[in-house]
């Protein structure tokens, strides 16, 4: 028997975190280091896939891992990588990774950080892996849950101006409070599950009695039962990728979170719902995707303009990164929708690139917001004098959230208006770049804002750069950005020799006519 | 040598440990004094989990009576719930019981073995008139020990009203089964049933649906349900962690035993008053849940919540919903017993019984708000533990039945529940406490929600045994 070592990805921050429940609370430096080598061995381990998996040929399966659980209803834990699900891990092995060093200044409570910051990180990995449908749900709730209690214990209440006619209401919501961010977060993600659970049972009964993605994907589903699935499979992911009009968690849940639950949430789990949308929707249930097709992307590009137009207003720093996020995820639903292989290498490349961007900026924002307790934009100024280390990568990020060529940015978004204009409605391509524009503008002014410009103001003169451990997550984050737009081969080798494959079924359907 | 079925007392080789037990009990409760009557709460233990270990070992098939009782593997699978739930129960009160009646501590566990023999008894039952003295058998006992505290008005109100109710659902109860009796010239519940089955009429489902309204009220369905928050709100909490989960189980355990015989003759007859009722049960159990703000009544009305849930299943008439009923039973006593043991320990240590007494309780107790987490996060159905699979066994059988609104619904509905139970997280792990003193619970408190954690973790974790027995146990009880 092989090794299991996608089990073994999963497990290790899994059994890292049960180790921290019997740790003492006083044992500060042994909690981080537990929590950072279990991360460090996570990323390792997800490098190894990556490339063991190029070298295998990333158009197939590998590492296969099969148990049974309850054999007489076909629930089985079945794991296998291929490309697609390898360049995810790295990606979440990298934010991870980054996110739990830069949380080793955190003083709170970190015992109880760390349990239910690794609990969520196991569930991540899990999703990318899983190869039957029930595993991937179960994964993927355990991903929404800690969610709760890390944005509800450890988050930050900003300040929200409550204007317009549900100025009331919004009041009365505690609207930007971490509770009712975390509570919104919850309750929008776990309705989204209900749905993807009912669409999974549906597909279960009618793919003959079996979870198992790769028998469903041979399964003919019914075409007319798929139309029903499709939606609720893109509404229910959807919501976890920030899809218009479900969005409205984001914002509130990423500004509230603390840096860590930020960068992993905003960096990898929304892209657990695009992951869900493109493999289990679109793979799974061709010709739901097909009939679909149009709505998505037309959803999208308003994804795309709504995004970066309320980012536009927003004076909040976090709300405004968390904003570009539901900009850019519009980016990779778009992508998904064009059907065409480039399109879909820009999706898969995009939730890359934007992962470990907005990565990133939460781990900046975090250090700006643990230095300045303020999170306001007309506040801040000059900052570039005193914290050069944060100002510099805050402008590699900004130049790749905005598509500067040479950034990972740029090389997902061109592949995805490159996958709209070929495919069946080119002027997706149009609104995604007018995004794009939008994206420059807001980007462009609030590093102008916030490190540009006379001095810093006084009360906030005296303030560090980013220190040691700090440093090492944007060095690891930043250097990734650019390598990967300079060099991006090296993960959409990964991603590009299974697309066509995976596209292969819808590209039959097309063939077939119309749905009756 | 084989005995005439009329004294085949095989079947019942776990339920006459458990007499033996109480009989013990009552002889020693007059020899011992006083200061010696606690050593009778590990004698029910004792005796409890002998039974259980019966149950496990020894299979306890066969007919009885005069086919008056029939011990099946599903009979086989209910008894060890109540045994366990019994052992839990037992646990649970133990402390109170010794401490608050010291005097009559022997008479109170004696009542509590009563009333599991009487449940022990109920997933057997294949004739209308042991279907009643089992029944009142575990019932009478409970009102006594829910009357225990006797000086105190709360309680006595509390126990008035499960009186009350008990005795208006046993009189229903009572002139349904008379009907069907009158329709079918027998007791037998196989005989009514293919009765109907064959004739249905008119008569049959009002007698079926007074006998379903009697069990409605023991279980607490819409629109019987109105007794269950008050009653749990007045007594006392480690009895109701007990009387919450145990009789609620048997409740349903008896249900299967009529309604599934004949092919589910019965079920078909009444199929559309048992929707309406779930989805009722579940629809009010879910939204008044709500606005609560004491736990207890916040726990009752999502035992509403959870009533409708398995009255779907046992709606669904299949056998993946039948299997789905006794894998959600098993479950729900677990956590259901839990959560209830676990706010007493809140309420014992100078809080009360609102949510607000949970207040940072994290820094209080962390094992405590971890352990209620988990039973909280099992109610809602979260993955890795054990309600999970219980919604989706109970999910994938509602689907199997054609019935995928009803899965969308209940997913829906599970959400909104989720809300209700993050209320109380939100209180345990966001709140700061009033005071910073350490709780301490009593050994056996303690060691009950202990095995009740073990259980809603070890079934989440590895669910396939228990699931596995359940199915085995489903196949073919709808009979030809």
């Amino acid at each position: 028997m092989i090794f299991p070592i996608l089990s073994f990805i999963v497990a290790t921050p899994a059994l890292a975190a049960l180790l921290l429940v019997f740790l003492p609370d006083e044992a500060k430096t042994a909690i981080r280091a537990i929590s950072v080598a279990a991360s460090a061995v996570a990323l390792a381990g997800s490098i190894y896939v990556a490339q063991a998996v190029m070298a295998l040929g990333p158009a197939q399966f590998h590492f296969h891992e099969r148990y049974p659980i309850i054999p007489s209803l076909g629930i089985n834990y079945i794991m296998a990588v291929d490309g697609w699900g390898a360049s995810l891990m790295l990606l979440t092995g990298l934010i991870i990774f980054a996110g739990s060093v830069a949380s080793t200044t955190l003083e709170n409570r970190p015992r109880e950080f760390y349990i239910f910051l690794l609990g969520l990180v196991a569930g991540v990995f899990g999703v990318f892996v899983a190869q039957d449908l029930f595993v991937f749900f179960l994964f993927y709730e355990i991903a929404v849950l800690p969610m709760y209690l890390l944005i509800g214990i450890w988050g930050s209440t900003g300040k929200v101006e409550s204007k317009g006619p549900f100025a009331w209401a919004m009041n009365q919501l505690d609207v930007g409070g971490k509770e009712y961010a975390a509570m919104k977060l919850t309750l929008v993600l776990l309705g989204g599950s209900a749905l993807i659970l009912a669409a999974m049972l549906g597909m279960y009964f009618a793919g003959g009695h079996t979870f198992d993605m790769g028998e469903l994907a041979k399964a003919s589903i019914p075409p007319n039962l798929q139309w029903w699935l499709f939606p609720a499979l893109w509404i229910g992911f959807g919501a976890l990728a920030g899809l218009f009009p479900f969005h409205t968690w984001s914002p509130d849940g990423h500004a509230a979170a603390p840096t860590a639950v930020s960068m992993l949430h905003a960096g990898v789990l929304m892209k657990l719902g695009a992951f869900g949308v493109l493999r289990v929707g679109m793979v799974l249930l061709p010709y739901g995707a097909r009939d679909w097709a149009f709505t998505v992307g037309t959803v999208a590009v308003i994804n795309i303009l709504w995004g970066a137009m309320s980012a536009m207003a927003q004076k909040d720093l976090k709300y405004i990164i968390a904003y570009s996020s539901v900009s850019h995820m519009g980016v990779v639903l778009l992508g998904a929708a064009t059907l065409t292989v480039n399109g879909w290498n820009g999706a898969m490349f995009q939730m890359f690139a934007h992962g470990i961007m907005t990565g990133l900026f939460f781990a900046l924002v975090g250090l700006i917001y643990d230095r300045t307790h303020d999170r306001w934009i007309p506040h801040m100024g000059g900052f570039a004098n005193i914290m050069p280390f944060i100002a510099v990568f805050f402008t590699i990020g900004g130049l790749s959230s905005l598509g500067m060529p040479g950034t990972a940015g740029f090389v997902a978004e061109f592949l995805v208006f490159l996958g709209a204009w070929q495919g069946p409605h080119a002027w997706w391509a149009v609104p995604g770049a007018v995004g794009a524009l939008i994206t420059a503008v807001y980007v462009l002014r609030g590093i102008k804002d916030i490190f540009w410009g006379a001095g810093p103001p006084p009360q906030f003169a005296a303030l560090p750069d980013a220190r040691g451990a700090e440093r090492v997550a944007l060095v690891v984050l930043g250097t990734a950005l650019i390598v990967f737009g300079v060099w991006p081969r090296l993960i959409l080798d990964l991603i590009d020799a299974a697309t066509p494959l995976y596209l292969s079924a819808i590209v039959a359907t097309q063939a077939a006519g119309v749905t009756p | 040598m084989t005995f005439p079925a009329i004294v085949n007392l095989f079947p019942f080789a776990a339920d006459i440990v458990v007499l033996v037990g109480i009989l013990a009990i009552l002889v020693l409760d007059l020899l011992l004094p006083h200061g010696d009557k606690r050593v009778l709460g590990g004698l029910t233990i004792l005796t409890l989990v002998v039974a259980f270990a019966v149950s496990l070992f020894y299979p306890m098939n066969g007919e009885a009576w005069g086919g008056a009782y029939v011990g099946t593997p599903m009979a086989l699978f209910f008894k060890r719930i109540f045994y366990v739930g019994g052992i839990l129960g037992t646990l649970g009160v133990r402390q109170q019981a010794i401490t608050e009646f010291t005097r009559r501590q022997g008479e109170y566990f004696a009542l509590i073995l009563v009333s599991v023999f009487g449940m022990s008894l109920l997933p057997g039952v294949r004739d209308a008139i042991l279907l009643v003295v089992a029944f009142e058998t575990m019932g009478i006992p409970l009102y006594v020990l829910s009357a225990y505290a006797r000086d105190d008005k709360k309680a006595v109100e509390g126990a008035l009203k499960l009186y009350l109710v008990g005795a208006a659902s046993s009189a229903t109860m009572l002139f349904g089964l008379s009907l069907l009796f009158g329709l079918a010239g027998s007791t037998s519940l196989v005989a009514i049933a293919q009765h109907a089955g064959a004739h249905p009429s008119p008569l049959a489902m009002v007698g079926t649906v007074l006998v379903l309204g009697g069990m409605g009220f023991k279980i607490g369905v819409f629109p019987f349900h109105m007794w269950v928050p008050d009653t749990y709100e007045g007594s006392r909490t480690p009895f109701i962690a007990f009387l919450s989960a145990a009789p609620k189980v048997a409740g349903f355990a008896l249900l299967l035993q009529l309604l599934l015989p004949a092919g589910g003759a019965l079920l078909h007859l009444t199929l559309p008053v048992l929707m309406t009722a779930a989805v009722m049960t579940l629809f009010v159990g879910n939204f008044f849940a709500i606005r609560q703000s004491n736990v207890k009544r916040l726990l009752a009305y999502s035992g509403v919540a959870h009533v409708g849930f398995l009255l779907l299943a046992l709606a669904t008439g299949t056998e993946l919903g039948i299997a789905s009923l006794m894998f959600y039973s098993a479950g729900y006593l677990f956590t259901n017993m839990g959560a209830f043991l676990v706010v007493h320990a809140v309420a014992t240590a100078g809080g009360d019984d609102s949510v607000e007494s949970f207040n940072g309780l994290f820094r209080r107790s962390g094992w405590l708000s971890l352990a209620m987490l988990c039973f909280l996060l099992s109610l809602a159905g979260i993955p890795f533990v054990v309600g999970f699979w219980a919604k989706l066994f109970v999910f994938m059988a509602i689907w199997q039945a054609g019935y995928p609104a009803l899965v969308l619904l209940g997913a829906g509905l599970s959400v909104l529940a989720l809300f209700y139970y993050l209320r109380v997280v939100r209180a345990m792990f966001m709140t700061t406490p009033k005071s910073d003193a350490h709780i301490t619970v009593d050994f056996a408190t303690n060691a009950a929600i202990a095995l009740c954690l073990a259980g809603v973790v070890g079934v989440g974790l590895y669910p396939t045994p228990v699931f596995e027995a359940a199915r085995l146990a489903a196949i073919g009880v709808l009979g030809p």
